[in-house]
This record gives C-alpha cells, structure tokens and sequence, in this order.
C-alpha cells in the first residue's frame, strides 16, 4: 500500500499578506502624501489562504480572457489556460484535503495504538474510497437536485391551475365590478388592464418556471448518467480491494463489498426514478395543455372585456371632444358620465322584461297597420267607385252627343218633308209617313194649282192630277226611308253600343267595390282586401 | 471551436463552482470515513466488527 507522504502541502505555503492600515494625520483629513503606510506580517490561516488563492486565481483568469478579448485565438488560448489553472488548484485542494485526512487518519490511528498492519488496511480502504469517487458525494447530490427538479415539474401545473383559479375568483369579480361602471374613468379602464396583465404575467411565470425545472433536469440527468458510471467502476476497485483484504482481521469484507454493490444498485434506482420521473413529465403535458386551453379562453375573455371596456372609453372621448368642438348638446341635464352609465344599465336590462315590451310595441304595431290598411283599403275602394261613376257620366255624354247628331239628322229630314206637306196643305197632325191621310189635301193642291194654271178654261184630268200626287208622295217616301235610314243608323252606331258596354263595366264593378266595402275585415282577409284594392 | 469572451466568462465561473461543490463534497466524505474508521478500531471485539463495519458503510452512504 502506498503511503501518503504530501500530507502538508499547506505547509510550505507561507505567504505573507501585507495588510495596509491607513491612518489619519491632522484635523485637515486625509492627505496621501502624509499617509503612513504601516506593513502588518501575519501568517495567513489555511482557509485565509486558500479564499486569497481562489480570488487571485479568478482575477488573474477573467483579467487574461479580458485581455484577449476580440481575438478569438487569444482567448480560446487565455480560456483553456484558466480552466486548466482552476482545475490545477481544486486538484491541488483535493490532494490538500486528502493528505491532510491522511496525516489526521495517521495521527489517530497511531495515538489509538493500532498496530502497523491494522493501520496500513485502514488507510488502504481509505485511499480506495477516494479512488471511488465515494467521498466526493456528487452523484447523489446530482440524484437529489433532479428529485427536487422532479417534484417541481410535478407541482408547477398545479400551481399554474392555482394562479388560473386565482385569477377568477380574484380579478374577474374586480373587472365585473368595473365593467358594471363602465366608462367611469380612464383610471378605471387602466386598472382593469393591469388586471389582464397581471394576469398574463401569473401564467407566464409558472410557464417558464415550469420549461427552466424540465430543462434543469434532463442537465441533472446527463450529469448523474456520467457519474453513475464513475461509481460503477470506483465499485469494482473497492470490492476488488476488499475481496484482496479478506483476512483474518476483516471476515465481513465480502459482506462489505456485497453492501458496496447494494448502494450501486440503489444510485442504479435512483436514476431509473429520475427517468421514470420525466416519462411522468411528458404525461403531464397533456394537464398542462387543459391548464393552457382554460387560461386562453379565461384571457380571451378578458380581451373581451378589455375591448368592451375600450369602445365605452372611445364613446366618452366621442363625447367629451363634441363638448370640446362644441357640438355636444345635453337635453336631460345629465352629465356624460351618467349618461353613458344610465346607457350601460339600459343595455343590461332583463331580456324578458325587453321581450315584453317589444311584444306590445308590436301588438301596438299589428293594430296600427291593420287601421291603416283599412283606411288605405277604403279609400282606394271609394276613390275607385267614384272614377267609375264618372266613367258612367262620361261615357253617357258620349252616347247623347252621338245621338244628338243622328236626331238632327233625323229632324232636318222630317222638317224637309213637313214643308212640303204645309205647302200642300196637309194638316200639321198628320204624320209624314202616312200617304194615305196626305194624299186628299195632296190631290186638292195639284188640283188647284192646276186649275190656276189653265185659268178654268177646261177641266183638270184625273190623269194628270194623279200623275203629280204619285210623284209627289214618292218625294215624300224618299224622305220617309231617309229618316227610317238615320234612326236605324242611330240604333246600331258602334260607338254608342261601346260607350252602353263600358258603363255596364263600370256597373258591375261600383258593386263589386260595394260588396267588398260592406265585407271587409283588415284582420283575417288582410290580403284578400289588398287583392280587390288592387283590381 | 470559438468561444466568445462572454460565453469564456460564464463556463469559467460555472466550472469553478462545480469543483468548488466537488471539493466541498471530498472533505465531507473524509470527514465521514475518520469517523467511521475510528469507530471501528475502538470496537476490539470481533463480534462487533460487523456492526461497525455496517455503520461505516452507512456512513458512506
């Protein structure tokens, strides 16, 4: 076995610190020049010494990597020497601490009265645990922070869904209470964003919180993985060391080494937790996703809030810049604020409450129109009878001045045939269409006309009286047939049968109207009505 | 591989806690095998030895 002889490496440090002690000369103050500079030399203790080390060490590296700063060859240079630098003087400790644990383990075991033989296996264990890495404890802390990490990945949604429930039953009856006074002020409206915002900020912490502890710990999980196997293989010297110390002084070496093998085995389940743990994570997703879909619809929520919240303040600063064009004119001597507050409440109004009163206003609406189309329906009806009478009227002048002018006709002729009767002397009641009763006063006047014409100096023949009457009662007979013609005429003109036609039209419709008026109902026939109103 | 100043900076600082953390750890551990070691030279009687044998590697734990 090798014995430790560097056990006091310390030791030969014996670095002196120089420590300054300013003093104060004078009433005047502090002067540099008339400083005195006082030197104190005093052996630094181990823990003195290695704090100094540790600062110079890092003022000297971070001052080399600053110096090669924006060369990268320099400072990946600088960089790798520092890091070496470190790593020398931790080894440096750790041989330090090790040797001094030796000289102590020495110290002991020779005040005890161990004998040589004892001491030698004792120490022989203890520089195999070194080897080991036992000492060093790093796995288990490693094992122990990504529990920790563990448990938080496990509790963050949680909490998260804590934050959410807060957010409602905290911030959502404020942001009601505000939006029951909306439009109060500015103040009001800023309040309720910082609501949202404070909100949002709840949830983006946990969040990152949450990605930071899943990060953490796959890092702890890829460091214990590497220092699992260190202790794998400072397991296999130790028990290689202790089945090589089985003697008569140690017969439970074996059990040590198997116990050895048991904690290995433990470290081992540790690390398989660890990694069961962020199967445990990846499930968790999915709660996590639920927690994100509920706080989502919670903020939209709020952004429909926050955006009714912002229209009242776009309809305030509507008004309150028509106060300021002097365009804004107040007739109920309320102010703005009210005015929109009284508006706000008038909105809210109970749904029924509002349903009701629509239905009156429309049953209101029903009667009204069903008066008006009454009104509009009569109207038309007796406007459309009285154009109808007029029709009548006028198509019944129509048929008397077409009549008229066939009378005329017809008494210019019998005037022409009633002359010639007065001339021949025909009594004024006999009718022109009569020969017979024409025909004696006839036969006197040719007569006579013929006895003036010979004077009497011989008689008038029958002959030629007869001749005369004949033709002049054909005359007459002409006229006669001429009068018939006109009458005849007169019954059968086209005109005057289309003027009878249309005003026994206009007839039938004056009672078609008349019907409809007496009948009408503006309720159950609205558009039957409508129909005739429109014929 | 490039590394830039503040990226040295940050991994220079990093690494030294870790072996500060590494260093802290050794001492503990020697700290644990004194004791247990020291347990088991003052137990004489071999029926004891894997009691104490026991305690010190629960000490190592």
């Amino acid at each position: 076995m090798k014995k430790f002889t560097n056990a006091s490496i310390y030791q030969n440090s014996t670095l002196k610190a120089a420590r300054l002690l300013f003093v104060t000369v004078g009433a005047e103050g502090l002067k540099p020049q008339q400083a005195e500079v006082k030197a104190e030399t005093k052996p630094l203790t181990p823990e003195e010494l290695d704090a100094k080390n540790k600062v110079d060490a890092r003022q000297n590296a971070l001052k080399d990597m600053e110096a090669a700063k924006g060369d990268p060859v320099k400072l990946a240079d600088a960089y790798n020497k520092a890091r070496q630098a470190q790593e020398s003087m931790y080894d440096g400790k750790n041989q330090t601490a090790i040797a001094d644990g030796a000289k102590n383990l020495d110290g002991m075991l020779s005040s005890m009265g161990v004998s040589k033989q004892d001491a030698d296996d004792i120490k022989a264990q203890y520089k195999s645990a070194f080897e080991a890495g036992w000492f060093q404890n790093s796995v288990k802390d490693t094992l122990d922070k990504a529990s920790q990490e563990q448990a938080d990945i496990v509790l963050l949604p949680t909490y998260k869904e804590i934050a959410l429930e807060q957010k409602t039953a905290i911030y959502q009856p404020q942001i009601d209470n505000y939006n029951a006074e909306i439009g109060k002020d500015e103040a009001d409206i800023k309040l309720q964003q910082g609501f949202i915002g404070g909100a949002d900020g709840v949830e983006s912490m946990y969040s990152d919180r949450l990605d930071k502890a899943q990060d953490n710990l796959k890092d702890y999980l890829s460091e214990a993985k590497l220092e699992s196997s260190g202790v794998k293989l400072g397991k296999e010297k130790f028990t290689n060391l202790a089945k090589a110390s089985l003697n008569e002084d140690f017969p439970d070496a074996e059990a040590i080494a198997k116990r050895t093998d048991g904690m290995y085995q433990k470290y081992e389940s540790l690390y398989k937790a660890v990694v069961d743990t962020q199967k445990d994570v990846n499930d968790n997703e999915s709660s996590k996703i639920r927690a994100q879909r509920a706080l989502d619809d919670a903020k939209a929520k709020l952004v429909r809030d926050g955006l009714m919240l912002r229209s009242a303040q776009d309809a305030l600063k509507g008004d309150t810049d028509a106060i300021n064009n002097g365009t804004f004119v107040g007739t109920d001597g309320l102010s703005l604020n009210d005015r929109a507050l009284k508006d706000a409440r008038a909105n809210q109004e109970d749904t029924a409450a509002e349903q009701a009163v629509l239905k009156q206003y429309a049953d209101a609406m029903q009667a009204k129109s069903h008066e008006l189309i009454k009104s509009i329906v009569m109207t038309r009806l007796n406007s459309f009878k009285e154009q109808k009478k007029l029709a009548i009227e006028a198509h019944t002048n129509n048929i008397a001045e077409y009549e008229a002018k066939y009378d005329k006709q017809i008494t210019d002729v019998e005037a022409q045939a009633r002359a010639k009767l007065d001339k021949w002397g025909v009594d004024n009641k006999v009718a022109i269409d009569t020969p017979d009763q024409i025909k004696p006063a006839l036969e006197k006047y040719v007569r006579d006309k013929q006895t003036a014409k010979t004077n009497g100096l011989y008689d008038v023949t029958d002959a030629d009286i007869n001749g005369e009457v004949g033709r002049a009662l054909k005359g007459i007979d002409g006229i006669v047939k001429e009068r018939n013609g006109l009458k005849t005429a007169k019954n059968n003109d086209s005109s005057i049968k289309a003027e009878k036609n249309l005003i026994a039209q206009a007839e039938t419709s004056i009672g078609n109207i008349e019907r409809a008026v007496a009948s009408f109902n503006p309720v159950e026939k609205k558009k039957e009505e409508v129909q005739i109103a429109s014929n | 591989m490039t590394i830039t100043y503040t990226q040295a900076v940050i991994d220079y600082q990093a690494a030294g806690e870790k072996l500060e953390k590494q260093h802290q750890g050794l001492q503990n551990g020697i700290a644990a095998f004194l004791k247990g070691a020291k347990n088991l030279v003052y137990s004489s009687a071999a029926s004891d030895d894997q009691a104490k044998l026991k305690e010190l590697a629960k000490e190592l734990q």
